[in-house]
């Protein structure tokens, strides 16, 4: 059994499914300001369940809430650049004033190549480290050019970080994001900067799940539909800000057989609408603005948002269809009445209502890895595009997933433009069955 | 100067940071494989450098100082490795004053390389830093790899006395090159990071204005008038056909940019596998169009007979918006049209088509572009 809880801002629904991913129950309840509410009363409306699940799933976006984000220290490892490019240079004025962070360059890092231009400047960085500690900071992020090819550098920062402030959160960039220095620390940044709300949020869950008696592992699902262990997303919240479309859009897509699509979820307060294809959402290519506004590179799913209204609806999705000529359009959420959605039975609206959740009850494992390397000939390259798959499947199962079941979906590998042969950028993307048993 | 694009009557004076927006947004309609992140770096570089410095003169061709020195800037190397090895600002400033010390007298104008976007954007944080004018038109008319494929190397000039500045700091001259500029230059490249800034061709301005296609400058930023929706039409396309995309083929060689001969020729650094789309016609004669692609479409053929092929450009544009399409995004069921870009006039002669497809490993092309 599999048990997933969709909080959303109007309505929270929860949807159990057996083994073969069969719905044995399901359940729609209005929404509460605080999540641990929702799930209780969720769990209330969905009864006596008919045996104990092995996982359970929770689907919620960052902006259901309005969330204070803590102080941080964002430190870039890296040679000094011009002042226009500077740590948070590019953020807009209100995601500055959302989160305060104390800013530092530290020499050090490596280029694209492995080569390292100087090395890591670890005094400046313990007396930035020093100062952020004795002002209070407790949250670090620390990105170092080239991280994405050596990771070198960041680990050694982070040793000097937990060294100078002890107990300190510390994000590390290879970790979360790709090649593009700018948009790999700002992701960094808002990973470090959203730990406090994961914590909350695992605490709150959680708490509302053993009041309920509910002790199996506790999932999040990622802004691509995708699911990692609590813990996991605890150290990585930015990858899982805003899943609930991609789970709804999914999870329309599983009911009403449609893998090509446009997807409509109309939600509590706005539309949002994407593409999917082969099931899967599409995803960005480039830098988009994420949480706060603050433009990342994460290769979530490209969702269009408008108002409630049918008018944007038709504007919306007549240009998404032009990605997907001949794609049927799919309705999903409970707002459908506003926009003009084909009008929906009973059965039909609660199935909109409980796609995201249904999807989540039956979602798997999902992560990537975004790596540099560089190779002397053919022989190496196999050598490091194996060590590349062996990575994202132990990332996988540090996500959560059965060690049994965990297998590489897709590796992508293409030489880097201008560099030498030798030089590749691999995205490996691996997945698995969530584990259950006794939650950790 | 027979620059295809010509000083238009909207073509701007000096540029400001709202002309540099429109700008970037115009230079990007006929390169939709741009690498956003450096992109947005030398985008935000650029902007700070007009904020810091003021409005930059756009120089019309016709303007070009007859005697004075004009420098081609160049961003070199990597988009990728700029974007993780983030520019000091000061690379531009560096290479220009080692041209300027080689050729003993100082600059009077910066001409960008090409254009691409960086390019682009880069030569204007140069002129703003530098305070000189930008000149309006570039040495190629579009984009291609190598720092000798440019009209001004056709119309018989070396891109030699060249500086190289690095993002370290470093500054690299190169006297005389003998045609061997790329070969010296991407080692260096490596030494260094993986990019660079390159000032070359610094000549006077009325033996520059050989190779210059001029206004190209002025065109990008009318293409970019429009708040969101860049104006295609600036570059007057001509419309091949239109239909469905009915494959997507990608060569099954994983390793082929591997093998030695290549690795070591000069499609060592190109980045995309080689792929055809196949286009079945909607309309008209109904014919089946086949797009061969590497790094940029090649050449298209309607039932086996030429249409178009390099150096023109030959662009996808989704039908539904008539923007351009990478190849990459190409998926079978779209409907697009195929529309060509015609090149300067001087790539079509026997040497200008030998020089442009020196990039793409024909070893014939390759030896006569050297020769250069």
């Amino acid at each position: 059994m599999r048990l997933a809880i969709d909080v959303g801002g109007a309505h929270t629904a929860a949807v159990l499914t057996d083994r073969t991913g069969r719905v044995r129950a399901e359940a729609v309840s209005d929404s509460a300001p605080g999540i641990g509410t929702c799930v209780r009363r969720v769990l209330a409306s969905l009864g006596p369940l008919p045996a104990a699940p092995d996982t359970v799933a929770v689907v919620t976006d960052l902006d259901r809430r309005r969330y204070a984000a803590p102080p941080l220290a964002v430190v870039r490892i890296a040679p000094d650049a011009h002042p226009a490019l500077a740590p948070l240079a590019d953020w807009p004025a209100a995601a500055r004033d959302r989160i305060r962070a104390l800013t530092a360059t530290v020499a050090g890092g490596s280029a694209l190549t492995g080569r390292a231009p100087g090395p890591l400047d670890e005094e400046a960085l313990a007396a930035f480290a020093a100062r952020a500690h004795r002002a209070g900071v407790s949250v670090f992020a620390l990105c170092a050019a080239g991280a994405p090819a050596r990771p070198g550098p960041e680990l050694a920062a982070a040793t000097v970080v937990a060294r100078t402030a002890p107990g300190a959160a510390v994000s590390l960039s290879y970790e979360i994001g790709s090649p593009g220095l700018r948009e790999r620390e700002n992701a960094t940044a808002l990973n470090a900067a959203l730990g406090a709300w994961a914590d909350t949020l695992v605490a709150d869950c959680r708490a509302a799940l053993r009041s309920a008696g509910v002790t199996a592992p506790l999932f999040f699902a990622r802004d691509d539909g995708g699911l990692v262990v609590a813990e996991y997303f605890r150290r990585h919240p930015v990858l899982g800000t805003s899943p609930a479309t991609a789970c709804a859009a999914r999870g329309a897509a599983a009911r009403t057989g449609h893998e090509r699509a446009v997807v409509v979820d109309a939600g509590a307060r706005e539309v949002r609408c994407l593409v999917l294809r082969e099931g899967e959402p599409e995803r960005t290519a480039g830098p988009v603005p994420g949480p706060f506004g603050v433009r990342v590179a994460l290769g979530s799913p490209v969702v269009v948002r408008g108002a409630l209204s049918g008018e944007t609806v038709g504007t919306l999705t007549s240009r998404l269809l032009a990605r997907v000529p001949g794609a049927p359009v799919v309705h999903t959420g409970g707002g459908g009445d506003v926009i003009g959605a084909p009008p929906a039975d009973p059965a039909e609206r609660t199935a909109r209502l409980t796609d995201a959740a249904r999807h989540a009850a039956t979602a798997r494992c999902q992560v990537e890895l975004d790596e540099v390397i560089s190779s002397a000939g053919r022989a190496e390259l196999d050598q490091l595009l194996d060590a590349a798959r062996g990575h994202a499947l132990s990332r996988c199962v540090a996500a959560g997933a059965d060690p049994a079941t965990v297998r590489v979906d897709s590796l992508l590998q293409s030489p880097v433009a201008y560099l030498p042969a030798g030089v590749h950028r691999v995205t490996v993307r691996a997945a698995g069955q969530p584990l259950g048993g006794a939650d950790r | 100067m027979t620059g295809t694009p010509t000083d238009g009557p909207g073509r701007p004076g000096s540029l400001t940071p709202d002309h540099l927006r429109r700008l970037a947004a115009g230079a990007r309609v006929l390169s939709a494989g741009t690498e956003e992140s450096a992109f947005r770096v030398t985008l935000d570089w650029a902007a700070a450098e007009l904020d810091a410095h003021g409005p930059v003169p756009l120089l019309p061709a016709h303007e070009l100082p007859g005697a004075g020195l004009c420098v081609a800037v160049t961003l070199a190397g990597a988009t990728a490795a700029l974007a993780e090895q983030l520019p000091t600002g000061e690379e531009p400033v560096r290479a220009v004053r080692a041209v300027e010390r080689l050729r003993g007298r100082a600059a009077e104008a910066i001409v960008p390389l090409n254009t691409a976007v960086e390019n682009t954007l880069i030569a204007i944080a140069t002129a703003a830093r530098c305070g000189l004018p930008l000149v309006d038109g570039d040495g190629c008319g579009r984009v291609l790899p190598l720092l000798e494929q440019t009209l001004f190397a056709l119309a018989g000039h070396s891109p030699a006395p060249l500086a190289l500045a690095t993002p370290g700091g470093d500054v690299v001259t190169v006297e005389s090159a003998h045609g061997r500029v790329e070969d010296l230059v991407r080692p260096l490249l490596l030494a260094c990071g993986g990019w660079g800034v390159v000032a070359a061709y610094a000549w006077p301005g009325a033996d520059l204005a050989r190779g210059l296609v001029a206004g190209t400058v002025g065109r990008a930023v009318a293409a970019g008038a429009d708040e969101g929706e860049p104006a295609f039409a600036v570059y007057r396309p001509r419309r091949l056909c239109r239909g469905r995309i009915v494959a997507v083929e990608q060569s099954a060689g994983a390793y082929g940019h591997l093998d030695p001969a290549a690795a070591s020729g000069d499609d060592a650094g190109l980045p995309s596998r080689p792929t055809s789309v196949l286009v079945d016609e909607d309309e008209g004669l109904r014919r089946r169009i086949r797009l061969e692609a590497h790094n940029e479409i090649l050449l298209a053929l309607a039932d086996g007979a030429l249409l178009a092929s390099v150096p023109d450009q030959i662009l996808i544009l989704s039908a539904a918006d008539r923007r351009v399409l990478d190849v990459e995004r190409a998926v079978p069921g779209m409907v697009v049209e195929i529309a060509v870009v015609e090149a300067d006039v001087r790539w079509h002669t026997a040497r200008g088509r030998a020089l442009a497809r020196a990039g793409h490993g024909a070893p014939a092309a390759r030896d006569e572009g050297r020769s250069l």
